[in-house]
């Protein structure tokens, strides 16, 4: 008795607590608490996404309807059969009639869910005469894209800076989920997505668009989408794919059809587009007829004016974009196909001592004291990028699964199998290879910033091998050599 | 304990007692011991998750460390907790209520007991090795767990095959003593449910735990002997992993669902005063259940690609298993039905898996709907429908057989004000971690990051703070079962339920060490 009093009392304060101290607050908050958080899936902007709303929908209002049915009897048997309100125990435990009734209704149900099922599911497969060919290469941890037809390609990596992740800096309105260089694609036009993996396996989703797709090496699995309005779409990877598997965002610009065919032209040309610019393009077209200004996965961002900020998203975005577009021009990099970076990846580390000899043969190393601090700035700013988050800003690493490179053994060492490891990563471990993600400048330029950061070019402490500048031209030999090795 | 034996004193004849027993009650214990020990690691795991995903930012842990937490959380809980505890339940339960002495093979039991703290020793041991543990998922999908997993993913291997052996022999054990040691005139048919959901269950494990095996020994020798069974440079396929382990996990998932009908099933006709409805029906919609598992894997791979006509089959196949799930919350709400209901805590905890596994169960509908399915696939919707499924559904059923048998095991009652305040708070902060899940899946958040988007950030907290008073709720739940097995409760008559039904109420509360030395008369409607 007491026990029931108790939870009678404890329900019934806070219940009262909330409804009658401010009825009106409660009532405003839970309004703009609905309106500014997503519960939803997304309606989304191509002819698939609404489909699958739809079906969504209908799915969950009959789930609704079972859940409420079985929630009502149940409620009515608690109340109505209880021992203490004198009910007498019945004594049946059959009724075949009722058995096959709930046998067959459901059934029923089920037939008629399967059918809408069925028909979105031919069209979702249906990938006859598509106009762009995109081929989407996950890799860890970044995408990248190309464009079948044009012969274009570049990669697609999160420009969160690692400042914002550890806190010491304000998280950006698009924390994580905005990139360096965004996929750019037309409206109204149908458009065939070629999944694949260089690694292990991703997924590539954008929810306005309802595609996800699993990147798997070796396999190309497709999709398509038929997107109706510009603007800019926000997802993410979706199948856990090692260390910074939540860091690999998609981030697509959708423009009208002369925007595209600029930002192809300037693609071509090596100059590409900045997202300031490609963001000036989706606003136009979004202005000339299209009055509903969609840009993320969050309908607070998509709907409505923030309430935290008066600035509006593309302002917001100019600022965040300015500062990381000028970290790194795309690479037109035609990388090496998918198996090839495969095999080459398993190379162990063993062989970085067999190759030792054959580098030093081949490499010019200068050796100076100084290195020119703008060469240094240079390889900060792609440690800063691709290196900083494991072995973070101090070159201190997160031992024991991330290694220091301060004092290490082969930052310190001969250049050999230190460009090794860049190229080919380490198998087993969480250091990945960089050789179709940085252009051999860009490695050469990084492995000089760490040899020459955090006191490793002290040759008194590390020996004759320390510090020092290692030349484009010695990754580009080294990488020469091992695949002659391969 | 022990009447006709005479005790041995000291510490060694206390360790010799625990380590060679052949006693099924003695089993039954350690693996309950053993299984809500490791409930308690696998759930502080997801206690330091949970506050990694306090809001935005990474604050706890790196995400390399975070990658190991969800596997080994993932892990421990399905081989570490979830199965021992109902392998305790039928070491317990199963020759008491069928009338038999003990199990089938006693020293066959205690081996596949003791096997389990020596494969976990191995699995917990990787946690602490350079390189870091297994950070793959508890799905293991290659090559991420082959050519690019840290060297401790080959202790996990070894361990998931002890740990395998230790399954597959405890499912040979139950089957054995269920078709052979029922006592004499009790027919396969009249064999309590609780018996049936597990005699399911072992042949279940015995099928598809090798599978596992097979699987995991592919990607050891993919990893060391050249092999290239899931290797795409080598002529494999990535996909054949997912396939293997699907046709395994899929069932797996059952494993452990499936007992947990059974203690539902025992409960609820307890309190409610009534026999079960459409008992055969039951039956026989767990069996369809079993049948069904076999042909539905490729659902959780809806989105890696495959043909039509798959698709659909595959479909369709996991849309039916709606069908017998359906029958049995409709049965269990039509024995309820115009019973003379009361509320004991088993009985509560027995009514809230109702209501959440069938919340789990509707979302389950809804994912089997392949083209909803690729915006649902590795999101937290699919967090929020299986923690639904295991969490609200398994454990709570777990909880609802440990305060229904208690009295039989202690011969005291569970405290009933601590088992209540126990359920109440465990049903609502299970509410509040998970439901909040299923919007941030809809709204676009994937599951195994650790960290995520600001428009993620609200639920998140929600589900944090939810899952800590969960966490915390627990202990309550030790507290109230450490006070009854010291005897400091009320204590129970040999039928400690007023309308219990079947054999184990005939036996003295606690139960004797040997019970059933003697076959008992079966009466014809037993």
């Amino acid at each position: 008795m007491n026990t029931k009093l108790l939870e009678k009392c404890t329900t019934f304060v806070l219940i009262s607590a909330v409804l009658t101290y401010h009825p009106k607050i409660f009532a405003l908050s839970l309004r703009s608490f609905v309106d500014t958080h997503q519960f939803n899936m997304h309606e989304g902007v191509t002819p698939i996404s609404h489909w699958i709303y739809d079906l969504h929908m209908l799915i969950f209002y009959i789930c609704v309807g079972i859940a409420t049915l079985v929630f009502v009897a149940m409620g009515y048997i608690f109340c109505k059969h209880r021992k203490s309100k004198g009910a007498k125990p019945a004594k049946f435990h059959d009724n075949l009639a009722l058995e096959i009734t709930w046998t067959l209704i459901p059934t029923l149900i089920l037939v008629a869910m399967a059918v809408p099922a069925t028909q979105v599911l031919i069209k979702m497969h249906d990938m006859k005469k598509t106009d762009v060919n995109i081929k989407i290469t996950g890799m860890q941890w970044r995408w990248k894209y190309e464009y079948l037809d044009e012969g274009i390609s570049f990669l697609s990596n999160l420009s969160t800076p690692q400042r914002q992740l550890d806190g010491y800096e304000p998280k950006g309105k698009w924390y994580l989920h905005e990139v360096d260089h965004p996929l750019v694609l037309p409206i109204h036009k149908k458009i065939r997505f070629l999944v694949t993996s260089s690694d292990v396996n991703h997924a590539w989703w954008v929810p306005d668009f309802g595609v996800k797709r699993d990147a798997i090496p070796g396999l190309i699995t497709t999709a398509w989408a038929k997107i109706e309005r510009p603007g800019v779409y926000r997802g993410a990877c979706t199948e856990i794919c090692g260390m910074r598997h939540g860091f690999m965002p998609v981030v697509v610009y959708a423009v009208n059809d002369a925007n595209y065919k600029k930002f192809l032209d300037h693609q071509k040309h090596h100059t590409p587009l900045s997202q300031v610019e490609l963001q000036n393009m989706v606003q136009d077209a979004q202005s000339g007829g299209m009055n509903q200004m969609s840009s993320g996965m969050g309908r607070p961002y998509s709907m409505k004016p923030s309430k935290s900020s008066s600035e509006t998203p593309a302002t917001n975005m100019m600022k965040m974009m300015s500062s990381t577009d000028q970290a790194r021009s795309p690479q037109l990099d035609h990388a090496s196909p998918p198996t090839s970076s495969m095999t080459q990846t398993t190379v162990s580390t063993d062989q970085t001592q067999s190759a030792q000899p054959n580098d030093l043969k081949t490499q010019t190393i200068k050796k100076t004291s100084q290195v020119s601090p703008a060469l240094l700035a240079a390889g900060k700013a792609i440690y800063t990028q691709h290196c900083v988050a494991c072995h973070k800003a101090g070159g201190q690493g997160m031992p024991p699964i991330f290694k220091a490179l301060k004092g290490s053994a082969i930052v310190t060492g001969p250049q050999g199998p230190n460009i090794h490891i860049l190229l080919n990563g380490v198998q087993g471990a969480a250091m990945q290879s960089f050789r179709n993600i940085l252009t051999p400048s860009e490695i050469a330029s990084v492995i000089t910033y760490t040899r020459n950061a955090w006191g490793n070019n002290d040759q008194s402490k590390y020996g004759p091998h320390a510090g020092g500048i290692v030349t484009t031209q010695a990754v580009k030999d080294h990488d020469k050599t091992s695949k002659e090795s391969n | 304990m022990s009447h006709d034996h005479p005790a041995p004193k000291g510490f060694i004849a206390y360790i010799q007692r625990w380590l060679f027993t052949t006693n099924h009650k003695d089993i039954g214990t350690l693996y309950l011991l053993f299984g809500f020990a490791m409930f308690f690691v696998a759930g502080f795991m997801s206690l330091i998750i949970r506050a990694q995903l306090a809001q935005p930012g990474m604050q706890l842990v790196n995400p390399a460390t975070y990658n190991v937490l969800i596997t080994m959380h993932g892990l421990t809980m399905i081989f570490g907790a979830l199965m021992p505890i109902f392998a305790g339940f039928a070491n317990w339960q199963i020759p008491l209520s069928i009338g038999a002495p003990d199990m089938a093979f006693p020293r066959l039991n205690n081996w596949s007991f003791w096997l389990l703290p020596f494969g976990f020793a191995i699995m917990m041991s990787t946690l602490f090795m350079e390189g870091g543990g297994p950070s793959t998922g508890w799905t293991m999908y290659a090559p991420l767990s082959t050519n690019y997993g840290p060297p401790s993913m080959d202790f996990l291997i070894v361990s998931i095959h002890i740990l395998g052996i230790s399954s597959i022999l405890a499912a040979i054990n139950i089957i054995a003593t269920l078709l052979n040691c029922r006592a004499p005139g009790m027919s396969l048919m009249n064999m309590p449910i609780f018996s049936w959901s597990w005699i399911v269950t072992a042949f279940l494990l015995i099928a598809v735990m090798p599978v596992l095996a097979g699987t995991v020994t592919m990607m050891l020798t993919d990893r060391h002997f050249g092999t290239s069974f899931f290797n795409v440079a080598g002529g494999g396929d990535p996909l054949l992993f997912q396939h293997l382990f699907w046709f395994f996990g899929h069932p797996e998932v059952y494993i452990l669902i499936l007992p947990a009908f059974g203690i539902i099933s025992e409960i609820v006709p307890t309190f409610s005063r009534k026999p079960l409805f459409g008992r055969t029906s039951m039956i026989y919609a767990i069996l369809c259940i079993a049948v069904l598992s076999f042909i539905v894997w490729a659902h959780h791979m809806f989105t890696a690609g495959m043909l039509l006509g798959t698709m659909l089959f595959f479909m369709y196949t996991t849309m039916l298993v709606s069908v017998p799930t359906g029958i049995k919350v409709f049965n269990w709400v039509a024995t309820m039905y115009r019973g003379a209901l009361t509320f004991e805590t088993p009985m509560l905890f027995a009514v809230g898996f109702i209501a959440m596994f069938t919340l789990g169960g509707l979302t389950g509908l809804m994912l089997a709907i392949a083209p909803a399915d690729f915006q649902y696939q590795d999101t937290y919707f699919v967090v929020g429908h299986f923690h639904y499924a295991l969490v609200a559904g398994t454990l709570l059923s777990m909880f609802a057989g440990v305060y229904y048998w208690m009295p039989k095991w202690t011969g005291y009652y569970c405290s009933e004000f601590m088992g209540k305040l126990h359920f109440w708070l465990s049903l609502i902060s299970v509410n509040i971690t998970f439901m909040p899940m299923h919007f941030l899946g809809l709204a676009g958040m994937p599951r195994r990051i650790p960290d995520y988007a600001l428009q993620f950030a609200d639920f998140n907290a929600w589900a944090t703070v939810g899952a800590f008073i969960f966490g915390f709720a627990q202990l309550i739940f030790v507290y109230n079962m450490i006070k009854t097995m010291r005897g400091k409760t009320e204590k129970a008559p040999k039928k400690a339920w007023e309308a219990a039904h079947g054999l184990e109420w005939t036996v003295a509360s606690p139960a004797p060490y040997h019970t059933f030395t003697n076959p008992p008369k079966i009466k014809a409607d037993t």
